[in-house]
């Protein structure tokens, strides 16, 4: 058997497939469903301090191989996460990284010591949301820097920070120096659809967030210009339906992979990347150490 | 939600069917049947209530999402003592063409392999029903697709249950389906709306046993001396009958539809403004108490 599980910023996870933030709920949602204790991890629904109901409906807008979504991160909050939803998780024996979202870093920073000693695996801070108001923390360096801290302050585990797909080199930079072990890269990409019965934005933000097969080339190129530029792990995200997909983002230089929005395809989809992945190594004889980075250089 | 239990059986699974059936019951609806032998019977015993759904995908990757569908009917079919085969789960939906993921249902060929993701969601509240002696059943359109299963239930198990059945329509009538209702309700009505964009086929020679009406379902409907009443159709017609129903007083039931992707209470995307706050059809519902609904948000 290949050997498939990964370091990923000194945190070992037994294959580099993670359920996406938003899309798998708490695991819990798709167990019947799908074998989750074959992921390598699951990343819950972005966590606020208090509960938050969400936008109004419509929230999804299905297009040409995408889905445009304005969920506005709903959630029970962090007091009912603790108590009813994080240890069901834990007790299933699920690597389980936690999204938090904040309206500022002092908020960054009281969730990230309310969730110390709770049994989250790590921690991924979301700085690129674009379905609340306000604008994406993870646009400006000065504003991830703040933010990082606060979340150092409070948390001594591993943190990831999930950056909007537009945030560049010089801001994954910020979050890394201040404390950043891994960078997630990335968020839906902003987006729009307008209802033309109506005249009018579908949603009633007008922008919401695009994701599914359509954004992977998008995602992919930035995951390629961020691993040649830093010296972190860097955490593919976006588009990826099959482990030909996932292969293309290791070998780019990605650590691990999120699956999101392909869950609605096919809930067994990142099952069946961590098949494929495992059938495809161990026909070629290859580890990560072979695969991670190979296309790198070459632009 | 107090009466509406939540997804208690847990029973869903990811059913790798096939297409049994496909068949017309009107220029732009279908009802088709797909069934596949049931992997794990022993545990899946309490089978598709009344009111469920399943999400239906017949292609790889486009379009994105599966489709969402209420069960129309189910049949159970159990081997024989001894026999080594699996119990056969047939279920039925009635689709109505309005986009790309309907027209690619629409044109599956008998045998063709679709899966299905199910049972989901909440059905009618039954133990509620079980204490009505009076049952109306509110349908429009290829919303009369989840009240049947509630019907043929009541008939199979009720004897002192009057269900009356009014289903209504636009443009063309589905015959097939009314005479299906016609043999598990009690007094069946069936309006029509005329379609000018449609060639309409007289409502009296379609449905000869059924009380036939020109116009609305809501022109006819009337809640009074009805202990319950369910209802599934566009929203607007859903929301006068709970209207009608909260001011005399009669209980409401609503099965909801909502741009949907996940169907296990995932995503989050299927959100419907209640008095309780935000809900999911997938999870909460589809079913409703018509009274819980915010209708105007």
């Amino acid at each position: 058997m290949a050997d498939l599980s990964v370091d990923v910023g000194g945190m070992q996870l037994s294959n580099p497939v993670i359920a996406a933030s938003g899309t798998f709920g708490f695991g819990r949602e798709y167990e019947r469903l799908v074998e989750v204790n074959r992921l390598g991890a699951v990343c819950t629904k972005g966590i606020t301090l208090v509960p938050r109901e969400g936008n109004p409906a419509p929230r999804l807008w299905e297009t040409s191989s995408g889905l445009l979504n304005s969920i506005g991160l709903q959630n029970p909050g962090v007091e009912v996460f603790l108590s009813d939803v994080l240890p069901e998780m834990k007790t299933r024996g699920w690597t389980t990284i936690v999204n938090i979202w904040g309206e500022d870093p002092t908020e960054y920073g009281a969730l990230s010591r309310r969730l110390t000693g709770s049994g989250a695996d790590a921690l991924e801070v979301n700085v690129s949301c674009p379905n609340v108001p306000g604008t994406r923390l993870g646009e400006r360096e000065d504003t991830v820097r703040d933010v990082i801290t606060a979340v150092r302050d409070g948390w001594h585990g591993p943190i990831w920070v999930k950056l909007p797909p537009d945030a560049g080199v010089a801001v994954a930079r910020a979050a890394i120096e201040a404390g950043a072990d891994a960078i997630v890269a990335s968020n839906t990409f902003r987006g729009m659809a307008i209802d033309i019965d109506r005249g009018a934005p579908v949603f009633d933000r007008g922008v919401a967030g695009f994701s599914g097969p359509a954004i992977k080339p998008m995602a992919l190129r930035v995951v390629y210009e961020l691993c040649g530029a830093l010296d972190v792990p860097v955490i593919g995200c976006g588009g990826i339906r099959s482990w030909r997909d996932a292969l293309e983002f290791f070998l780019a230089g990605a650590s691990a992979i999120e699956v999101g929005t392909a869950h609605y395809i096919d809930p067994r989809c990142s099952v069946a990347i961590v098949d494929g992945l495992q059938a495809y190594m161990e026909k070629m004889g290859l580890g990560w150490k072979e695969i991670r980075g190979k296309a790198l250089g070459h632009a | 939600m107090d009466d509406v239990t939540v997804n208690a059986d847990g029973n869903e699974r990811i059913a790798e069917a096939v297409v049994r059936s496909l068949d017309w019951v009107s220029h732009d609806t279908f009802l088709m049947s797909a069934s596949w032998n049931d992997q794990d019977p022993a545990d899946r015993a309490s089978g598709v209530r009344p009111g469920q759904f399943f999400l239906l995908r017949a292609w790889e990757d486009e379009p994105l999402l599966s489709r969402p569908m209420s069960v129309f009917d189910e049949q159970r079919i159990e081997p024989l003592p001894g026999d080594q085969r699996r119990t056969t789960i047939e279920v039925s939906f009635l689709c109505t063409v309005r986009g790309r993921g309907t027209d690619l249902l629409s044109r599956l060929p008998v045998g063709a392999p679709i899966r299905l993701i199910g049972p989901l969601g909440n059905g009618w509240p039954l133990d509620a029903l079980a204490a009505s002696r009076r049952i109306a059943l509110v349908g429009g359109g290829c919303g009369v697709a989840p009240l049947y299963p509630v019907a043929r239930w009541l008939a199979e198990r009720s004897r002192d249950v009057e269900v009356d059945g009014f289903l209504g329509f636009r443009g063309e009538a589905y015959a097939g389906i009314c005479d299906r209702y016609r043999a598990v309700v009690s007094e069946l009505t069936v309006t029509l709306e005329p379609d000018p964009q449609s060639s309409s086929t007289s409502l009296a020679s379609a449905i000869p046993s059924a009380k036939a009406v020109s116009g609305r379902v809501t022109d006819v409907f009337d809640p009074a001396g009805y202990d319950s009443v369910l209802a599934c159709g566009p929203r607007a017609m859903l929301a006068e009958i709970s209207r009608r129903c909260i001011r005399q007083g009669v209980s409401v039931y609503v099965s909801l539809e909502e741009r949907m992707a996940c169907g296990v209470g995932a995503c989050l995307g299927c959100a419907v403004n209640t008095i309780d706050g935000v809900k999911h059809v997938c999870k909460d519902g589809p079913v409703f108490r018509g009274d819980q609904v915010v209708w105007n948000g």
